[in-house]
């Protein structure tokens, strides 16, 4: 019998079980593997749920998802780019090294600001609103990456930390903020600045290839409740799993509701918990090339979304070849709510307002995906709260795993590298009980 | 009469010596030249440019940095900032002049501009010049302005000469020559060999002896001290401490009308020998034939900087083809060359006691020195005109009149 439950066949689920050295079962609610990874298919378009591009760091990882998608992987380099309504003008992402194209009293702004954050001599930043102060001045917060953090945060920078921040937010010199200022500048920043991305099946070729590699998945089967002390989990079906030890992939939240033994404090830590959600719109057009970006960046308050990007771009095979494809995100949360209703057509109106779309476009397929859980919101009390509850959690033989398990800010590497690290630390359990 | 502001007339070609823009600022300096001049005058914007590495940019080059190079404006604007940032936004103690301009424009305008331009100009080591002289002639445009002037065109100059005046004919020395209706016993051809300063008198032309109860000088002051007799040790040897830049000013007609539309333009770079041009018929189409059109080279030369003048006009036409101003097929129909022996007063750092030493002798003989080369200072024209009129105030004071 096994004896090491994952619940979750996502990225970080996958992993986990490849690196098993001890029998497991995984279990997933949905009719096929991958989780956030998978991608939708219809009327011959291919999008994933938000776009999904791999620009893994360490050399391990590299060499897995090499050996993973083998020849259906295609390299290239980052289109990124900002629009501004205001000015109608794309620049360059990210702002602060491409300020060219922006009207002088802007770029004068944001350079006068960079050169006096460099001046300051205020103590440290407290949180995000005043790292991004700290860092870019006055001139770039108030231009960009406040109103862009409110977008896509549904909250103010500074109710959130910036411990997440890693090199997500490319810093830079004064050097490289003149030169990005004076010209045209290609030079590409940031840490995602090259991606790999599958040349064919969307992002969801990735987890599917991993399948061939693992055993005892089963698919379309729901949690319903987790029992701590018999270290049992009862599923939709009424069927029971009995383990040894859990690896949960499943939203902190959602394993702690499952978990209704636990006590007040750690339902309190996990209410408090804040994420966004994601309404991703997708569209097909009938036309052709309509942009030669990856994504485009919406900071301005009247576009419903703060994203989007052209599937298109990722790889041709996602989109029938005399069409283009388009994916919007539109953040929201308990902070900020959007409703649902005719979301498709708001969204095709803000296109057309931002010229990406005309108003005699033909749109082929529509497509709205809600992605509940998005993004972890990095709150001040974060840490405080996650800790307390993976503390819970281990000290009742459940491991918590990948971006929605660990409650960080992963991306597809990360969630991949926690399921290689979770399935390490199980893997040494059972060799010191063996010796 | 007109001294440095003399205008020389040759061939129908009228030229000044050195470029000479009047921006009087003081209301009572513009009403005496509207007074005199009447309706004799232009009045328009400067159109001052600096060339270097084959751009025009308007002058000052600090609040003009666009239209360079990104490599040159990034240099620029990165040298100032780290300046400012390691020095300070308003420094204000400098060991000399090279000093003032690494601290207050940092290391890019420095090295584009400001160390060559002044090396050329002053023709001295900027290491042993002070900052006394610089008043608002070095303009310290703001961080803000230097960002306007690198991320856009300026539509016109800016600084304390935006806007200049002009005799709209026969030069600068029009202006100086409306005075003369004014003023009585003027007499030309006269030059002062020999100052008694114990019989308080001075000869004329080697010959005519006058007497003078006070004497106002405006003649440089080392030739001043060699000239009058009986000076003790101590003012020789400070008058020995004066240093100078002196001035060649090339003019060149040719036969081709409209070469530029600038009124001068700036040249820091060391290859090329002249430090600055002037157009004079931009500012006034009166000072050249019809037809055509003529350029003047301004060329500094001091103890330590040697031109050489037997080659100098064949240099200066090379380097006005290599800085495109002249086609090598122009047809020249006049060269002229003025020589200024006094052209500008060295601000090093002997200057001030020297000065004052001299000074103080003079006046215990009844000599005051008044003008840019008596008091040897750094003075534009009105400025001259103030101090002149300073001068005659207070002589009319000690003498009782008002």
């Amino acid at each position: 019998m096994a004896k090491i439950t994952i619940l979750g066949a996502g990225l970080s689920g996958l992993s986990a079980a490849y690196h098993l050295k001890q029998d497991y079962e995984i279990f997933e609610k949905n009719n096929r593997v991958g989780g956030l990874c998978r991608s939708i298919k219809k009327d011959g378009f291919i999008f994933d749920y938000g776009p999904h591009i791999l620009f893994p760091k360490d050399e391990y990882t590299q060499e897995l998802i090499k050996k993973l998608l083998n020849k259906n992987l295609h390299f290239q380099q980052r289109e990124a780019y900002i629009y501004h309504k205001t000015y109608d003008v794309y620049t360059r992402f990210p702002f602060q090294s491409h300020l060219y194209g922006l009207p002088v009293p802007v770029v004068k702004d944001c350079i006068i600001g960079f050169f006096k954050a460099l001046q300051r001599t205020e103590e440290k930043p407290q949180d995000y609103e005043e790292w991004i102060k700290w860092n870019f001045g006055e001139g770039i917060a108030k231009h960009l990456m406040i109103p862009y953090a409110k977008k896509i945060w549904t909250v103010s920078p500074s109710e959130m930390n910036f411990e997440w921040v890693w090199n997500r937010v490319p810093r830079l010199s004064l050097e490289e903020l003149l030169e990005g200022a004076l010209h045209d500048s290609p030079k590409l920043f940031g840490f995602n600045k090259e991606f790999w991305y599958p040349y064919h099946g969307g992002i969801e070729a990735l987890p599917l290839a991993f399948e061939p590699k693992i055993k005892n998945v089963h698919l379309k089967t729901e949690v319903k409740k987790i029992y701590l002390k018999k270290k049992c989990i009862e599923f939709d079906s009424g069927k029971k799993n009995f383990y040894e030890h859990l690896i949960s992939t499943l939203p902190l939240p959602e394993v702690i509701k499952y978990a209704d033994e636990a006590p007040d404090d750690i339902q309190r830590a996990s209410q408090e918990l804040e994420n966004n959600s994601v309404y991703c719109v997708n569209l097909g057009i009938e036309r052709e090339n309509i942009s030669p970006h990856h994504y485009v960046y919406f900071y301005e308050p009247e576009f419903l979304f703060h994203r989007i990007s052209y599937p298109m771009n990722f790889s041709t095979h996602t989109t029938p070849g005399t069409c283009s494809s388009v994916t919007t995100e539109s953040s929201y949360s308990r902070y900020r709510e959007i409703s649902r209703e005719n979301i498709t057509d708001r969204v095709v109106d803000d296109l057309i307002k931002a010229k990406i779309l005309y108003p005699d476009d033909k749109i082929m397929v529509t497509d709205v995906a809600d992605l509940k859980y998005a993004y972890i919101i990095y709150d001040k009390n974060h840490r405080k709260n996650v800790d307390k509850i993976h503390d819970f959690l281990r000290s009742h033989h459940i491991f918590p795993c990948g971006r929605f398990g660990e409650w960080e800010y992963f991306n597809m590497d990360h969630a991949m590298n926690s399921g290689k690290k979770t399935a390490q630390q199980v893997n040494k359990l059972y060799k010191k009980g063996q010796s | 009469m007109g001294g440095g502001c003399r205008t020389e007339k040759k061939d129908g070609f009228y030229f000044d010596y050195g470029g000479h823009i009047f921006y009087p600022r003081k209301k009572q300096v513009r009403e005496l030249i509207d007074k005199l001049m009447k309706n004799d005058l232009f009045c328009m914007p400067r159109e001052a440019w600096v060339y270097s590495k084959g751009v025009y940019t308007r002058y000052p080059f600090q609040a003009n940095l666009f239209g360079h190079s990104v490599k040159v404006v990034k240099e620029c604007l990165l040298g100032l900032m780290e300046a400012k940032l390691k020095h300070g936004e308003k420094p204000d103690r400098f060991q000399n002049f090279e000093d003032f301009i690494y601290k207050v424009f940092g290391d890019g305008m420095a090295r584009h501009f400001m160390i060559p331009f002044n090396k050329k100009q002053w023709a001295l080591p900027l290491k042993e010049m002070t900052v006394d002289w610089m008043g608002e002639f070095v303009p310290v445009p703001s961080l803000d302005e230097v960002l306007d002037g690198s991320l856009k065109m300026a539509p016109k100059c800016l600084g304390i000469n935006a806007n200049f005046i002009y005799p709209k004919k026969g030069g600068i020395q029009a202006v100086f020559e409306s005075f003369v209706p004014h003023l009585q016993s003027l007499n030309t051809s006269s030059e002062v060999n020999l100052i008694s300063l114990k019989n308080k008198s001075f000869e004329i032309n080697g010959q005519n002896t006058q007497h003078y109860e006070k004497l106002v000088s405006t003649i440089p002051l080392p030739e001043l001290v060699r000239i009058m007799d009986s000076v003790p040790p101590y003012v020789k040897s400070a008058a020995e401490k004066l240093r100078w830049t002196s001035l060649y000013v090339v003019n060149i007609g040719i036969e081709r009308p409209h070469i530029s539309d600038k009124h001068r333009v700036y040249y820091p770079e060391e290859d090329l020998i002249f430090h600055k041009l002037g157009y004079y018929q931009n500012q006034s189409p009166s000072m050249v034939p019809e037809g055509k059109s003529a350029v003047s080279a301004e060329i500094s030369f001091s103890e330590s900087r040697n031109i050489d003048k037997e080659n100098l006009l064949q240099r200066t036409v090379e380097d006005l083809i290599k800085a495109k101003v002249l086609f090598p097929d122009d047809p020249i129909v006049l060269t002229h060359i003025l020589t200024l022996p006094y052209a500008y007063a060295a601000y090093d750092f002997q200057r001030n006691k020297a000065v004052s030493v001299i000074k103080e002798f003079c006046e215990k003989n009844d000599i005051f020195l008044c003008g840019r080369y008596a008091e040897w200072e750094y003075q534009n024209m009105e400025q001259n005109i103030l101090a002149g009129k300073k001068m005659a105030e207070k002589l009319n004071r000690e003498a009782g009149l008002k």
